[in-house]
């Protein structure tokens, strides 16, 4: 089992991050990847020229593991790997991303949904926007909230 | 108010109104994450800290009111948190 959380201010390149997941996996049936992506418009329509995501370094990572560890524990999967980003993101460009192997495609699905639904809300970032002339702060919605809800014990 | 020193850090909404950091006193035998809240409040006239999901942290881990704060502990104060 191996868990890796990665935090930097560099872009990635999801396909690259996917492709070396995969090397080598021949012991798994099923390996989900979620990339999440910066948006040029915000939920008003409003041009957004920048995504910012400011961190705490330090507690950032440690949210970041914890929540890696906790689906370690509750799915059965063989490996998991959580890369996201912080500092200016230009639209286009990867936030986060997350991939799970597993024998078999449930556990797979789930453990992914659940990571992206506990970092949505848990992982120690805060998310302006960046327009012309204007910022505004993107925090969870009641939507996120409730996917988040569904994990609950 | 005799005390020490303590450097805040602040993150998220929460900045807008009193900054990325500042300093604030404490007595020097320490209080809690809440009376700390009740202090800034009084002191920036600022009540932000107070408001509906204004959390903490001490020394980088999530702290409730209750949690005590000495000569030291790094402190930090945020809003609802906004990964992925």
């Amino acid at each position: 089992m191996a868990v890796v959380c990665r935090l930097q201010p560099e872009p990635f390149d999801a396909a690259d991050e996917l492709r070396a997941f995969m090397a080598g996996r021949t012991q798994d049936g099923a390996v989900v990847s979620f990339t999440g992506l910066a948006r040029g418009k915000g939920h008003s329509g409003d041009e957004v020229q920048a995504l910012v995501l400011d961190h705490y370094p330090g507690m950032t990572e440690r949210s970041i593991e914890e929540i890696a560890q906790a689906a370690t524990a509750r799915f059965e999967v063989s490996d998991i790997l959580v890369a996201h980003r912080y500092g200016a993101i230009a639209p286009g460009e990867a936030i986060v991303f997350v991939a799970a192997a597993s024998r078999h495609r449930g556990e797979a699905f789930a453990c992914a949904d659940y990571l992206m639904d506990r970092l949505k809300t848990e992982a120690a970032f805060w998310k302006r926007e960046e327009g012309p002339g204007a910022s505004r702060w993107i925090e969870p919605t009641e939507a996120d909230h409730e996917r988040r809800a569904r994990w609950s014990d | 108010m005799v005390g020490v020193k303590l450097r805040i850090l602040l993150f998220g909404r929460v900045s807008d109104a009193l900054g990325h950091q500042f300093e604030a006193m404490i007595p020097e035998d320490g209080c809690t994450v809440g009376e700390l809240r009740r202090l800034i409040c009084a002191q920036s006239g600022s009540d932000v800290l107070l408001q509906k999901g204004a959390r903490a942290s001490v020394d980088r881990q999530v702290a409730g009111d209750e949690a005590a704060l000495r000569p030291g502990s790094e402190v930090a104060f945020f809003s609802v948190f906004s990964g992925g």
